[in-house]
């Protein structure tokens, strides 16, 4: 197990290198410099030249890489053009926000995903399953800023149960201090983290149908029904069991889907992460920025496929005892 | 006669297949009883409703696509399994009645410990606390001959040999001492000298525990060697049953003289046929489209117009005895002087 | 105006469900084509693609309006009505019409970015199944990383790099950024079918790499492929919608539904019709797509069945 997990580990981080090698040279290749194509703000000349010298991009190109790479190595991201600040710290700044909002999101995906799975799999074939599953197919087919910008009209303009974006009511709450604010900042978040984990769930749902359909037919289920186990422990315990272990890998696949739509959620609802950081910056041609946010998204990708392997391991005691590891209080029936 | 532990009269289990090629009779029309203590024996090409029949006995019959129909019963000791609650068929299963599986390898939860599955059924039914019952899954493993029980008890399934996860699957089986063991091919998947291991167990244990015991198999030499009653089936239908002893002496279903003649005998060389033993003409036909008549007949030597016609009741083979002790669904038994093939 | 509206749009409908009784009557001769239609919502599916590709084929007869045109820049957004079906938008341009006209665009992006997403992916699957050792070592290696880095990301790097893009850029780059999955598939595909023995009879008569690859693999490897070209097509219109509606995809004005749902944006208020209907037109197709990509599998691929 351990050296799998070496391995795992090296292999990981080769790829984050390759991605932060492929973004730097893209970059700077295509001119991504402060005077790169101009922006909605054309540089002067010479302010330009100022800029080019003063964020070291005189230098040949592989010092640069170089520099890029050490000041990595300690977190940093490089000087952003328009911001004023380093990358990586407008970056942590982000994080929190766009982490809490994916995390509410994989909450809501997978409680109703596995939910609406498990129940359309013990009903399969009939009304109930069929009617959740086309619903959960044109969900699973919407452009999720659309539904985001539906959810905004009919939730925070027609009804006015939630507000229309943001993350805090920026005079009574602008931080987060007190009880009142921290439930401020949860009305913020239900509409954002319900259009990100619908879209999700819908998705988690067809795959935890399948997976559940295909456990339910197997013997030992019907070994634990011959055993005179109530219906719902069958289910839930000796079939749930089985049927979550392709889903880990689901976990896995929901980190890109998460950022992917971070970066369309936050900016419907004005979500100050890292996405909409990311897209402001590529309308000020702020590469650095844009190049910082694509390597963190990819660490963070790469992270949490790791943890799904691991998961994996740790759960299917037949991959933990082939890479090593002993059995042992794992089953609790 | 004592009243019989188990009584299936007229059991008709049918499946209703996609795609309308038609309802598959798997089961239709299947009597017999179970007394306490015995072994019965139900023997039977693949296909003939053998898995079918044990598992309506505990409900187990996927539905859809399955159902029993209604006018079946299932009495186990005076109690109709088929009208009982969800509750009252729980306290049963796994209880009173319990089942093994023919396929060992894939009967067991992969996701969890054997001591774990074993000790779920004592917890269930018996009220035992974790530890009490984790106790008694190693006194099963050692009851059914696993070394080195206490290690044994935390490892997974997929760490065990075939033959000692069907020991453990009669652990799991017996471990609430159940009045009637149901098991369904318990052997078939193993090899021959874990087979004969296994059959020996059943054998020790029954004598042990005092329980009956359903063995099914399409293995006559396991019959012979275990079972106190035969009854065979063929097409969805018992077609004969008797105390095994009077079978082997005497069989009268020309669908049972085939079966014997099949078995490898180490008295007579083996009758070979282009390198297979002995064997029925002919193959068992669909479950959704049986044969008019009697569903032996297009394979039977002896078959005439009445055969093609008219489905044979069960009739009274007489023999040793009380009346009913050897049955045969075959018109010869009116007419025994057919019995001459035709050429 | 409003009769030739709604005549052509009868008439789409009926092409349409002509199109789709046409293909079940010649498909109904063969298992698989059997199979396809048994899907409960295939035929369903069919109709809307037939129905889309339709409209978005006759668009300038479809169309009232041309997509351009500001009916009038004083009274912008009014609501749908006899006059105009969907409304107009916060640019007095007929909504309506620019969704028929945006169906060409989002549709043939959809469309052509797949097929280079499919063809590179299978290219390289099947480079990588077939020679295995160091050349699939490194190629799978790039596949790693492709998957890794979150697709949208990258879109949003190259769309950066340029001032104004291109269809055909968009296009490819949505289509480079989208095989990375399809040339796993292949590569297993292939991988497997190198070992049979029509490939090791081929082989052994002399046949080249190529010519083994063309002819005798690739075709035995067509149903994934296809299976997964049909998913991918929505996958891509996603995406694309999505690039439009942060304005770094299709430029304004032309129309495509991502850029209709940015433009109606912020005059959601106001009038939702102009944002809703493009989403929904983009949801309906995606859908259609994911159902007839399921109903292809089913019907390719019977050892796959859904449960
Ligand atoms: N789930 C099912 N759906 C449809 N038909 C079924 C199903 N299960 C069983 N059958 C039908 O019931 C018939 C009897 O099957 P059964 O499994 O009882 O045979 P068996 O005697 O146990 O054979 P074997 O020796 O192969 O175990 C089969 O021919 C099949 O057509
Ligand atoms: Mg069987």
């Amino acid at each position: 197990m351990a050296a799998w997990l070496v391995r795992r580990l090296v292999a990981s981080i080769a790829i984050v290198f390759a991605v932060v090698t492929i973004t730097f040279f893209v970059v700077r290749l295509a001119h991504g410099t402060p005077c790169g194509p101009a922006g909605e703000r054309p540089l002067p000349p010479d302010v330009c030249e100022r800029q080019r010298v003063q964020f070291g991009y005189d230098q040949p190109l592989l010092v640069q890489y170089g520099k890029y790479l050490v000041a990595l190595r300690h977190g940093e991201l490089g000087e952003s053009f328009g911001l004023h600040r380093p990358v990586a710290d407008a970056l942590a700044d982000a994080i929190p926000n766009t982490f809490t909002l994916a995390l509410a999101a994989l909450l809501v995906d997978f409680a109703l995903g596995l939910a609406l799975g498990i129940y359309q799999a013990v009903r399969a074939g009939r009304f109930g399953d069929v009617a959740v599953g086309n619903v959960a197919l044109l969900v699973n087919s919407m452009p999720v800023f659309w539904l985001g910008l539906v959810l905004l009209l009919v939730f925070a303009q027609w009804l006015r149960w939630f507000p229309a974006g943001g993350i805090h009511n920026p005079i009574l709450c602008p931080r987060l201090l007190s009880p009142y604010c921290l439930l401020d900042f949860l009305w913020h978040l239900v509409l954002p983290a319900l259009t990100l984990g619908l879209v999700g769930a819908a998705g988690t749902a067809r795959y935890q149908r399948a997976a559940m359909l295909e456990v339910i037919r197997q013997e030992y289920v019907r070994t634990a029904r011959a055993k005179g186990l109530r219906e719902r422990r069958v289910l839930l315990v000796h079939a749930l069991r089985n049927a979550l272990l392709p889903i880990i890998t689901l976990f896995g696949l929901a980190f890109p889907f998460l950022f992917t739509g971070a970066v369309l959620i936050e900016t419907v609802f004005a979500w100050p992460g890292m996405g909409r950081l990311a897209v402001n910056a590529i309308f000020q041609r702020d590469y650095p920025v844009v190049t910082g946010a694509a390597v963190l998204t990819t660490t963070m990708v790469v992270l949490g496929n790791l943890i799904a392997d691991v998961l994996y391991a740790v759960v299917d005691p037949r991959i933990r005892v082939q890479r090593g590891g002993r059995g042992g209080g794992g089953g609790s029936v | 006669m004592t009243e019989p532990l188990l009584r299936v009269r007229d059991l008709k289990t049918y499946f209703v297949t996609e795609q309308g090629s038609g309802t598959a009779r798997a089961v239709d029309g299947v009597s017999f009883e179970v007394q306490p203590g015995e072994t019965l024996g139900i023997v039977g090409e693949s296909g003939c409703g053998k898995t079918v029949t044990s598992l309506s006995i505990l409900r187990l019959i996927p539905e859809p696509p399955g159902h029993i129909r209604p006018g079946s019963v299932i009495e186990f000791e005076g109690r109709n399994l088929l009208t009982l609650e969800p509750r009252e068929l729980r306290a049963i299963r796994g209880n009173q009645i319990a089942m093994i599986f023919q396929e060992p390898m894939t009967s067991l939860n992969p996701v969890f410990t054997v001591g774990d599955q074993i000790a779920e059924a004592a917890i269930v039914h018996q009220g035992l606390s974790r530890r009490v019952a984790r106790t008694r899954a190693i006194d099963m493993l050692r009851l059914v001959g696993i070394a080195d029980p206490e290690e044994r008890v935390d490892h997974y399934p997929h760490q065990m040999s075939g033959g000692m996860r069907q020991r453990v699957m009669i652990g799991m089986a017996l471990v609430c001492h159940p009045k009637l063991l149901i098991a369904d091919e318990p052997t078939t998947a193993l090899d021959v000298t874990i087979q004969a291991q296994i059959l020996e167990l059943l054998d020790r244990l029954q004598a042990e525990l005092g329980m009956a015991v359903m063995l099914i198999t399409h293995d006559l030499g396991v019959v012979a060697g275990s079972a106190d009653r035969v009854a065979v089936m063929y097409a969805g239908q018992v077609v004969e049953q008797a105390p095994t002893a009077a079978l082997f002496a005497r069989p009268l279903h020309p669908y049972t003289e085939g079966l014997l003649a099949s078995v490898p005998r180490l008295d007579a060389p083996p009758a070979r046929e282009h390198g297979r033993l002995h064997s029925i003409p002919g193959q068992v036909p669909a479950a959704t489209a049986w044969p008019d008549g009697c569903r032996f007949h297009p394979r039977c030597p002896y078959a005439w117009e009445r055969c093609r016609a008219e489905m044979p009741p069960l009739l009274d083979a007489g023999g040793e005895g009380e009346p009913g002790t050897h049955t045969v669904r075959c018109w010869l038994l009116t007419e025994p002087r057919r019995r001459t093939p035709h050429p | 105006m409003s009769v030739w509206t709604w005549l052509t749009l009868g008439g789409a409908a009926v092409l349409a469900l002509a199109v789709v009784a046409e293909l079940r009557r010649r498909l109904q001769t063969s298992a698989p084509g059997r199979r396809f239609f048994r899907h409960p919502t295939a035929a369903l599916g069919l109709f809307v693609l037939a129905f889309f590709v339709t409209i978005a084929l006759a668009a300038p007869v479809v169309a009232p309006y041309p997509p351009y045109y500001q009916i009038d820049i004083g009274h912008p957004n009014r609501p749908p009505s006899a006059q105009f079906l969907l409304g107009t938008d916060p640019f007095s341009r007929d909504v309506w019409s620019r969704l028929v006209y945006g169906a060409r665009v989002s549709l043939g992006i959809g469309t052509l970015a797949m097929l280079v997403a499919a063809t590179v992916g299978t290219a390289v699957g099947a480079v990588s199944g077939y020679f295995r050792r160091w050349v699939d070592a490194t190629l799978m290696r790039l596949v790693d990383v492709g998957l890794a880095m979150p697709r949208i990301f990258v879109l949003l790097m190259a769309v950066a790099l340029w001032e104004h893009i291109a269809l055909w850029a968009l296009v490819l780059l949505i289509g480079l950024t989208g095989w990375f999955g399809t040339s796993r598939l292949v590569r297993a595909e292939v991988l497997s079918l190198r070992e049979r023995e029509f490939v090791a009879a081929a082989r052994a008569l002399g046949a080249g790499a190529g010519r083994v690859i063309f002819r005798h693999v690739l075709p035995n490897a067509a149903a994934p492929i296809i299976v997964s070209g049909a998913l991918g097509i929505g996958n891509m219109m996603l995406l694309e919608a999505g690039l439009s509606f942060l304005g770094l995809g299709v430029p304004s004005p032309a129309p495509s539904w991502g850029n209709m749902i940015a433009d109606g944006w912020h005059k959601m208020a106001v009038a939702w019709w102009s944002s809703t209907f493009p989403g929904l037109a983009i949801s309906l197709v995606v859908m259609a797509l994911n159902a007839v990509g399921d109903a292809l599998r089913d019907a390719l691929d019977p050892r796959r069945e859904a449960a």
